[in-house]
């Protein structure tokens, strides 16, 4: 029989929900860098006149 | 001596790595971590990310025609791109379809800081005494933004919304001698492209020509491909959209230094209060000699524009520069929304051209008069602030007006948008 890794949850379900649950925030943080790639790295300054 | 820096990089034994103090309690779990990470199945990890991905884009086009507004009544720095701020076409246009009705004569605000009423409080400001004369027929929405060309924001959301109101205006404040280019230049041209991109602006030829080349054209440069291209992933990710929206409703996630000491806090959540230090700034304006030299040699430059040297060195209109004027103005606006615009010709404080001559004031007003028959020549409206109906006092500056000033300006837009007759029908949305 194969030795369990020490990490590893015991239930085949949970992994792949524990997966999918990561994936879907990896996604979401995809997402989110496409918006911060979107902002200027310097901030507008206006300036008064 | 051995210390637990020196632990840590050299802990690796025959049997793992060694950890010490935090750094290791740190170490310890960040590879159980990994480890735990390591054993979970690959597909669901992949389905899960583009799920992820597409959850929030299909979130981004929900909320993006969600009114994100909150007792809006003009932008302020909170919600500024000098704030890190930047709103989405989108936002703009979703905020004005869900509090104005289609049978209303919309008026659109566009311009720059004067416009934004930069020297008014938010209860005197400009845009409320506009709305208060001209009736409740009428929805003022004040899409002014410091700094902003006459196509840029405001403009943008007014070309978007035309087909959508038939009795619509826009109006913004405009000098005699300067046109804008389609996409309102470079530090609020993010939003045009943002709704090209996502198709809300209507494409009228000839116009749209102009659009296309100037797509081409910034596309060359690396900045302008950037922006390109982050548009161009937008319209189908809606990631602006979203995260503008949560950053307003929810959570900031960006940093800015304006706002250091509430980084996270939802936008929308800052309201924008009076400032009872107006009149002590106009006083520290007039006081500062430097603030007064600059604008003096400022205003002096500026009423030499459109004029040239002749021979004997007196100043003579040139015909050609209005000329110019008036033929680039004619790119600015598609045609049939050429005659919908009002530009408001605004004219400096004149407590800073006390060092003008006679023939200084006769080239001032004549510049004006030539910018007007410009734009007119090119079939836009031109609402002129006369000098005569203006005081120092009207002004907190060089140029912004305070809130009296700003009466003036909103009765002069009122009785120039009342001019032209209206359109026979009412919307039937």
């Amino acid at each position: 029989m194969k030795p369990r890794t020490e990490y590893a949850p015991r239930k085949p379900f949970v992994r792949v929900v524990a997966s999918l649950v990561l994936g879907l925030l990896i996604g979401g943080l995809f997402h989110y860098l496409l918006y911060r790639f979107s902002l200027p790295s310097k901030p507008f300054i206006y300036v008064n006149f | 001596m051995k210390d637990q820096g020196n632990d840590l990089l050299a802990g690796r034994t025959g049997e793992g790595r060694v950890h010490f103090g935090w750094w290791g309690q740190a170490a310890r779990i960040t590879e159980t971590g990994l480890a735990t990470v390591a054993t979970l199945p690959a597909w669901p990890l992949l389905c899960g990310a583009v799920l992820g991905f597409c959850l929030c884009s299909w979130a981004g086009k929900i909320v993006s025609e969600r009114p994100m507004f909150e007792r809006f009544v003009r932008f302020s720095g909170p919600i500024s791109p000098s704030y890190m701020f930047y709103p989405t076409a989108s936002e703009l246009v979703s905020y004005v379809r869900h509090t104005v009705q289609r049978n209303k004569y919309l008026v659109v605000v566009g311009g720059a800081s004067y416009f934004r009423g930069a020297g008014q409080n938010p209860d005197e400001l400009w845009t409320l005494e506009l709305q208060r004369l001209l009736g409740d027929d009428y929805a003022v929405v004040n899409f002014a933004m410091d700094q902003a060309g006459i196509t840029s924001f405001g403009a943008v959301a007014f070309q978007i919304l035309a087909p959508e109101y038939p009795r619509i205006a826009y109006v913004t404040n405009a000098s005699p001698v300067v046109v804008d280019p389609v996409d309102g230049g470079e530090v609020y041209r993010y939003i045009f492209w943002d709704a090209y991109y996502k198709g809300l602006i209507p494409l009228r030829s000839p116009w749209s020509e102009r659009v296309r080349e100037l797509a081409m054209e910034e596309r060359k440069d690396p900045s302008g491909f950037e922006l390109h291209l982050g548009k161009w992933i937008d319209q189908f990710t809606h990631a602006c959209d979203l995260w503008t929206f949560i950053g307003y409703k929810f959570l900031f996630t960006v940093w800015s230094d304006g706002t250091p000491d509430s980084l996270a806090r939802p936008r929308g959540l800052y309201v924008e209060g009076n400032d009872p230090n107006l009149t002590q700034r106009q006083r520290d304006r007039r006081q500062s000699r430097e603030y007064g030299k600059r604008y003096e040699e400022l205003n002096l430059d500026f009423a030499t524009k459109g004029f040239v040297r002749n021979k004997s060195a007196v100043w003579e209109l040139d015909p050609s520069a209005f000329e110019v004027i008036s033929q680039l103005s004619r790119t600015m606006f598609p045609d049939d929304l050429k005659s919908k615009c009002f530009l408001v010709l605004v004219r400096s404080n004149p407590y800073f051209m006390q060092s003008f001559t006679a023939d200084d004031w006769r080239r001032h007003e004549v510049m004006f008069r030539q910018g007007q028959l410009a734009f007119e020549g090119a079939g836009y409206h031109v609402i002129q602030l006369p000098d005569a109906d203006f005081t120092p006092d009207d002004y907190l500056d060089g140029g912004h007006f305070m809130a009296s000033g700003g009466r003036k300006v909103a009765k002069a837009t009122a009785e120039g948008i009342k001019e032209v007759p209206l359109p026979d029908h009412p919307s039937k949305h």
